[in-house]
């Protein structure tokens, strides 16, 4: 039974979101079972969705006799792919994704929006905690159990965990501010049909002010730095912030991922806007 | 260790208030962040956590309070001082105006090159000028160098030498058996003090002549008799220029040949009544008293009265007449001196004086007086020295207390009374003596009691008694100011302001030869204008003066254990103060 002591905020508004939208396909699905959502690849179900020329090698089964009667020229009958995805949720429940009360629900309302249209679309869903080592669980509710737990960095539980290395949907929520190389974590998700990371920030983690004089303490390991926010020091961390960004979505786009900001302060419209944008969802 | 400015350890406050700033920057803005990699690069400091950086913030905190507690000791003055062993002499200068007598070189120039010859850098002075009161000039404990610049500007100048005074209070700076140098131009005056002088003289007989005296007087409606006196202070008789000058005008010029003890008596005369008239003998040993000012007269005329005394009037006009600067007037509100029966007589200020008398008519019991039964009070200016034999004295007897202070009684019964006035009124004199049946006016004590009253009266009114005072002389001012001009005033000498002052003094004292004006800002002319000549016959006398050779060098001293700043400790504390600044700014 899920945990339900905790409820997840505005939670209506996500059903009625995950009834609207649909959970964006990849263009290519390896290895995944034949299922009852029709893929957007050429398959073998009943459903007719185009024809072409034959060639060696086309199965000679769905040649179109009536149409080689008609023209005289061999053709294959094509028909649309029936798929059943796999999705993997991965909820980043580190210490640094509850700096502030905004940025856990929005973490939360992600999970179970996601999870939402992974069963939709009667996707084999996952859920893993990765700040439990990628403990599975079985409904986003049971992530609002318990606290939050320091890590360092979520990449070795990744490296060493068996979904890394199957194919399927693996949507990534978290605030990716922990040291890593971008090309190290999408090569972690070689094997997936499509990589979705949801990079979900606080409102000063993403545009921070000036302010002067401030102590920035690090929820994970707690080392603090004592450092005058002025103009050139908000430049620098915004210019490093959008490097991460632009790193991690050219390696996405290499592999057919993509990948979506998310700010807690945002509304949940503002938050499926750019689920939307960044081709996550689609209505 | 001793602090020379210990308000200065409010410094240390300073210490508490890093520690306080120290604790509160601490406590900045926290912003709790998902990871700080990407700030990295802003980081102004490293992140604490590691024992190596709070060793570093503690070493910035620590050099801190090291700075702050050195420049604390600075502030303060710390020191560590050392115990230095010195002699100390008492040295006692000869401080009258002979030292200024010259030969080839004056006297004082002879201490000076004795005392500079003779000081040691190592030995501790205290130089005492003895002069119409000891004034110390160097120390107590100056060195040599503080020593020789309190001689060089040391210009002796006063009319004597009190040699008592000045070894008292350099007995105050002397243990055990430790002689006092004194020196002088003369041995004389200090052979008392045998035991414990140690006599150096540095004079030499030397013929010198002086204007002893000299004034001046209105003796006419402008013109006035000036009148000196020369004396030759010498074996031989002496031949001299006496020069009178009004500004740069030559008035009088003279020969003159003195002979040794008869004083020369000269007298001339001048129409320079407004003009200062400046006397001039030939230059000799002592220029000092070679020089004579003598300030224009101020003339105060007193004005007298008679009201209701018409028997005796006649007696009154001829003792007023007989008095230089007074005269009768008939009206009494211009009066200063006023004589009435009137015992409610009014009058207009505090200069006048009303004598009063009672009215023949009385019908009170009468007593009589002689001159031999009288009973005087003689430290009053007018009634000392009064010849009272064989004067009778009628009066009204008195049952009641005396209205006043008594000045000449009868027994019991008052017979001039000094009557308690009013602040700022007039003064009452009550003369018990009924005028009708006396023989007072016929006597020799008439002419000399008007008189007396008179000088009293004029001594009252405003201004100075004469222009021309002696060196050392007190000099009563009795000015009024104008109450509507500023309340500063100042003294002038020479042309040159020596003193200022908010309220004005009665008397002046102390004052070197010279011509002073005394003033009051906003206004013209001067209030007073006077002069101080030497007329010191005792300095003047250059004939024994002598010359003595100290035994300098079995002239007992007293050690001194003197505790000196170490500037070593000053210069360690500023050092620190600086070292620890850097290492702050370093680790900060």
């Amino acid at each position: 039974m899920a945990d339900r002591s905790r409820e997840i905020p505005e939670r209506a508004a996500i059903e009625a979101y995950a009834i609207r939208y649909d959970l964006c396909l990849p263009e290519r699905q390896a290895a995944s079972l034949i299922g009852e959502l029709a893929g957007k690849r050429t398959g073998s179900s009943v459903e007719y969705q185009d024809r072409k020329d034959y060639v060696l090698g086309d199965d000679v089964r769905h040649i179109d006799w009536r149409a080689y009667a008609r023209n005289d020229r061999l053709t294959v009958k094509l028909y649309r792919e029936e798929i059943c995805p796999t999705v993997d949720i991965v909820i980043d429940t580190s210490r640094s994704m509850s700096i502030a009360d905004d940025k856990s629900v929005r973490r939360h309302q992600l999970g179970y929006l996601f999870y939402l249209l992974a069963q939709k679309i009667n996707a084999v869903t996952r859920l893993y905690d990765l700040g439990r080592n990628l403990a599975p669980v079985r409904t986003p509710f049971d992530l609002l159990a318990g606290e939050d737990r320091r890590q360092d960095s979520p990449l070795p539980a990744l490296e060493n965990a068996p979904l890394a290395r199957r194919a399927g949907i693996k949507i990534l929520v978290s605030d990716f501010l922990f040291p890593f190389a971008p090309e190290d974590l999408v090569r972690l998700f070689r094997a997936s049909d499509r990589l979705v990371l949801v990079q979900v920030l606080s409102r000063f983690e993403d545009d921070p002010g000036v302010e002067g004089e401030v102590r920035l303490e690090d929820a994970e390991t707690e080392q603090f730095l004592d450092l005058a926010l002025n103009r050139a020091t908000v430049e620098g961390y915004r210019s490093r912030l959008n490097r991460l960004r632009n790193d991690l979505e050219r390696r996405l786009l290499l592999v057919g991922g993509t990948m979506a900001i998310v700010r807690d302060s945002d509304s949940l419209e503002e938050t499926m806007r750019r689920l939307s944008v960044a081709r996550i969802v689609e209505i | 260790m001793v602090f020379h400015n210990p308000w200065g350890l409010l410094a240390l406050l300073s210490i508490p208030a890093i520690l306080g700033l120290h604790f509160f920057r601490t406590h900045r803005e926290v912003r709790r962040v998902g990871g700080l990699h990407l700030w990295d690069f802003a980081r102004t400091r490293l992140p604490v956590g590691n024992r190596f950086d709070r060793l570093m913030r503690s070493l910035a905190l620590l050099f801190q309070l090291l700075a702050a507690l050195s420049m604390s000791l600075l502030i303060a003055g710390a020191d560590l001082p050392t115990a230095r062993v010195n002699r100390h002499h008492a040295v006692v200068l000869d401080n009258s105006l002979s030292m200024q007598a010259r030969a080839t070189r004056t006297m004082a120039d002879r201490a000076r090159d004795l005392l500079g010859d003779w000081m040691d850098s190592r030995d501790r002075y205290t130089v005492i000028a003895a002069g119409t009161r000891p004034e110390i000039l160097a120390g107590p404990f100056a060195g040599r160098d503080e020593a020789l610049d309190a001689l060089a500007r040391w210009v002796p100048s006063e009319p004597a030498c009190d040699v008592e005074a000045a070894v008292n209070l350099a007995g105050k700076f002397v243990t055990g058996d430790e002689r006092i140098l004194f020196v002088s131009d003369e041995v004389a005056h200090a052979r008392a003090y045998g035991e414990t002088l140690e006599i150096a003289a540095v004079g030499t007989p030397e013929p010198n002549a002086a204007i002893d005296f000299a004034d001046r007087t209105r003796v006419a409606e402008g013109r006035d008799r000036v009148f000196l006196t020369l004396r030759a202070y010498a074996s031989l008789s002496c031949r001299t220029t006496l020069r009178a000058f009004s500004g740069t005008r030559s008035v009088f010029e003279q020969d003159v040949e003195v002979q040794p003890d008869q004083p020369k008596q000269m007298t001339f005369e001048t129409d320079q009544v407004g003009s200062i008239v400046r006397l001039e003998i030939s230059a000799d040993s002592l220029e000092a008293d070679n020089v004579a000012i003598l300030p224009p007269v101020r003339i105060k005329t007193v004005r007298a009265c008679v009201e209701g005394l018409d028997l005796v009037a006649k007696h009154f006009l001829q003792a007023v007449a007989a008095v230089p600067y007074a005269r009768m007037t008939g009206d009494p509100a211009e009066a200063e001196l006023v004589f009435t029966t009137r015992a409610d007589y009014e009058s207009r200020g505090a200069n006048v004086r009303i004598y009063e008398m009672p009215s023949p008519e009385t019908t009170e019991k009468v007593g009589l007086a002689l001159g031999r039964d009288l009973l005087i009070d003689h430290r009053n200016t007018i009634t000392d020295n009064l010849p009272f034999e064989g004067v009778l004295w009628p009066y009204v007897e008195y049952e009641k207390r005396p209205p006043g202070r008594l000045l000449v009684s009868c027994g019991a019964q008052p017979l001039i009374v000094e009557i308690a006035s009013q602040p700022g009124g007039a003064k009452r004199i009550l003369f018990n003596l009924l005028y009708d049946r006396t023989n007072v006016f016929r006597q020799s004590f008439w002419p000399v009691l008007v008189q007396n009253a008179i000088e009293e009266c004029r001594d009252a009114m405003p201004g100075l008694s004469r222009t021309v005072f002696r060196l050392g002389e007190s000099i009563p001012l009795n000015l009024r100011p104008d109450a509507d001009s500023p309340a500063r005033f100042s003294l002038v000498r020479d042309g040159r302001a020596v003193a200022e002052y908010s309220d004005l003094p009665e008397v002046l004292a102390s004052l070197p030869a010279g011509v002073y004006e005394v003033r009051q800002d906003g206004t013209q002319p001067a209030l007073a204008v006077f002069s101080v000549n030497v007329y010191a016959p005792g300095e003047s006398n250059l004939q024994a003066m002598e010359t003595r050779e100290p035994d300098l060098a079995g002239l007992e001293a007293a050690t001194v254990v003197r505790a000196e700043s170490n500037r070593m400790l000053y210069y360690a504390a500023l050092l620190a103060v600086i070292l620890f600044a850097a290492l702050n700014w370093r680790y900060e």
